[in-house]
């Protein structure tokens, strides 16, 4: 997979991150307040201005506000543009010209509302590491999910896909031409996963649980999947993306 | 009890005050100076109040009152402007607490309901259980993260429509 990098290097405060850009979109999510996203915003565009900070990318890097956004999706080359997902969500106008457009958008969001969902990979948070000194970090560095790729010690499989349909029919086939005895649950849908593993948690709660949902465009149901996995160990999510 | 309006497009967005910052301006520094305002930006921002829109960051340096967190300007205008509806979605799950603490007091006044747009999913721990609406009508939490769930599904539709924001 083609990823492009921007590296932000502080001269003033000395300090260096990274974010790889796996998609259209990625997203700087946020689960508290106070987490310094906006003050990582505010502190690097005001450096890169000043000259106190230097940003490395492929394209060239643009920090949009309010009054920019518009203006810097009509750049003729392509560009990261950098910018508070409310500058975003402001109008249904600019939603439609930021799904449509050639850039590569980095969103500092807790809501995520375009359509454009980032990859698991796609998904990072800020790290306040002393004053105006941050770090970016992969929200999956820690394995919040669970990930694996291996069938060891698992009883129930849950699809995204919908009964007989897509991972449903191709698993529950694999089962009976292999002969192995494993519950296929189909929860038909990305936003119904969630559900059915509080429910199998409840019912089964020692029973290894193993996900298959696509991992490319996951950023809205993160955070309640996230959840799932910390109330039961038992669950695991299937490491893959599947890009239809 | 604290109802949630999920998505936009259920909601007149009118009396919705969205960007917290920009409302936040008008704050007074009585605001900042009472004991509510204190621990909230204590357990949030980890900053002090020293008097008014003066503070002291978590790294003993100087910040105003227009660096906190917008999940703690939010709470702010929430206890202060409390004729409008605030987006949810600019607070973190840290704010929790003190949402629900704001929830509380409103229902001890009996000024009503807190309603708030949200278009994330909110961790509310399962101490809250009986304090919450979606569109009025009272929900468990597990249904209000089925809700969530759902809706956040039904915005990637592509026929999905919006509104624009005030």
């Amino acid at each position: 997979m083609r990823v492009c990098k921007v590296t932000f290097t502080d001269f003033m405060d000395g300090y260096s991150f990274s974010i790889n850009l796996f998609s259209h979109y990625t997203t700087i999510i946020g689960f508290n307040s106070g987490e310094g996203k906006t003050w990582m915003f505010d502190s690097v565009s005001r450096k890169q201005a000043a000259g106190e900070l230097r940003v490395d990318c492929e394209y060239g890097v643009v920090f949009s506000t309010l009054e920019s956004l518009e203006r810097d999706l009509d750049l003729d080359g392509r560009v990261v543009i950098i910018t508070d997902e409310y500058t975003i969500s402001k109008s249904v106008s600019i939603m439609n010209k930021i799904n449509n457009c050639k850039h590569i958008i980095i969103a500092i969001t807790r809501a995520s509302v375009l359509r454009a969902n980032s990859p698991l990979n796609g998904i990072y948070r800020i790290i306040l590491q002393g004053d105006s000194v941050f770090d970016a970090v992969p929200v999956n560095a820690d394995n919040p999910l669970n990930l694996t790729r291996s069938f060891s010690g698992i009883d129930i499989i849950v699809t995204e896909a919908a009964f007989e349909k897509s991972e449903h029919q191709f698993i529950s086939g694999l089962c009976e031409i292999t002969g192995k005895k494993l519950d296929i649950v189909a929860a038909g849908g990305k936003d119904k996963i969630a559900k059915k593993l509080r429910q199998l948690s409840i019912e089964y709660p020692n029973k290894g649980i193993l996900v298959f949902m696509d991992l490319g465009n996951v950023s809205s149901q993160f955070k309640i999947l996230e959840k799932r996995c910390a109330d039961n160990k038992f669950i695991k999510v299937f490491d893959y993306t599947c890009f239809e | 009890m604290l109802n949630f309006i999920i998505g936009r497009e259920n909601i007149d967005l009118g009396p919705v005050h969205m960007d917290s910052p920009l409302y936040f301006r008008k704050a007074k520094p009585g605001w900042l100076n009472d004991d509510f305002a204190r621990r909230a930006i204590l357990a949030i921002d980890k900053a002090k109040v020293l008097n008014g829109f003066a503070l002291e960051n978590r790294y003993g340096y100087g910040m105003s009152s227009e660096q906190i967190s917008t999940g703690t300007k939010t709470l702010l205008l929430i206890k202060n402007q409390p004729q409008f509806v605030y987006y949810a979605s600019n607070m973190g799950d840290n704010c929790v607490p003190f949402l629900m603490e704001l929830v509380k007091d409103r229902e001890t006044a009996g000024m009503g309901d807190v309603t708030l747009l949200l278009e994330h999913f909110m961790d509310i721990p399962y101490e809250y259980e009986g304090m919450l609406k979606i569109d009025g009508r009272p929900v468990t939490i597990d249904e209000y993260e089925d809700a969530v769930a759902e809706w956040c599904e039904h915005r990637d539709d592509p026929g999905y429509k919006w509104r624009d924001a005030d």
